[in-house]
């Protein structure tokens, strides 16, 4: 069914249901910008630009949150991959000089970073796969498709991707 | 630590390094329209140019059809003969280069008059 506000060049997507995956959307860009809210917003808004022009188009093969997150996908592959690995050397350094002059109050803070750095350390494909099941609700089948695999491929990413991140969690909590 | 532990402690850990407003999509949505607007605006200026470039130069090719004297586009029959060398292979065969080999035809004799019966 064709909602009043389906676009143009994309009929089966609405402005609104676009709207109720906004912010799951954001929260995508911003891992696939290194945390970096003004890139992540561009990435978004360019993402948007491709639903809107056509140049990216949904065909109803997928969910729209698959077809959305793999246009995120792509479009950080060819244009931020740079500026991400940038970003993201960035990131690690400031995190670890801010590290240091943690308080007593911020030790939660701290340990949620731990667990992030821990899944940042996983090679890309399962810390893609990781992000996607773990804390996007999706299956592995939606993870591969946004992550452009096989079925397959994702399932072997996936359970790397868990065994290390389950081993690599036990051995901080033992350390802490 | 089984999934759904694993779960839990990666979603708190997203949720904390990813805190902050979301951005409005209300905002972010204009903006993305406006600047399809402006790429499709920039995409037709384009397009333009490039189909009055396109006429123009097939309009400057045909030009000269449009003049009175054909013979200026137009090879002729004489143009191309003149314009044009055929030696036969055999050639080389020839004791010296264009050599008439026919010569001087004889002069044969024509006459109706008949002798002893016969057409001479």
């Amino acid at each position: 069914m064709k909602d009043d506000d389906a676009l143009s060049q994309n009929p089966q997507v609405s402005r609104k249901a676009l709207e109720a995956i906004h912010s799951q959307l954001y929260g995508w860009a911003l891992t696939r910008c290194g945390f970096d809210r003004a890139a992540a917003e561009d990435l978004m808004q360019e993402a948007y630009v491709a639903v809107l022009s056509g140049a990216a188009r949904f065909d109803n093969k997928s969910s729209l949150k698959t077809f959305v997150f793999s246009v995120v996908q792509n479009l950080a592959r060819s244009r931020f991959r740079q500026m991400a690995l940038r970003m993201r050397l960035v990131t690690t350094y400031a995190a670890g000089a801010e590290d240091e002059g943690l308080d007593e109050a911020r030790m939660d803070d701290k340990e949620s970073r731990q667990v992030w750095k821990a899944v940042e350390a996983l090679p890309a494909r399962q810390r893609d796969v990781t992000e996607l099941v773990f804390c996007r609700e999706m299956t592995i089948e939606e993870a591969s498709m946004v992550m452009g695999v096989s079925v397959g491929t994702g399932r072997v990413h996936y359970d790397r991707a868990k065994k290390a991140l389950a081993d690599k969690l036990s051995a901080l909590r033992k350390a802490d | 630590m089984n999934d759904e532990k694993l779960r839990e402690a990666l979603r708190d850990s997203l949720q904390s390094m990813q805190s902050g407003d979301v951005p409005e999509f209300d905002a972010m949505w204009s903006n993305a329209e406006r600047k399809h607007r402006a790429a499709r605006s920039r995409y037709q200026q384009i397009a333009g140019f490039a189909g009055a470039a396109a006429i123009a130069a097939v309009a400057f090719m045909l030009w000269p059809l449009n003049g009175n004297n054909v013979a200026d586009i137009y090879l002729t029959e004489e143009d191309l003969l003149n314009s044009t060398q055929w030696i036969a292979p055999s050639d080389v065969l020839l004791p010296e280069y264009r050599i008439d080999i026919y010569g001087e035809l004889p002069v044969l004799i024509e006459t109706n008059d008949f002798d002893e019966g016969s057409l001479l």
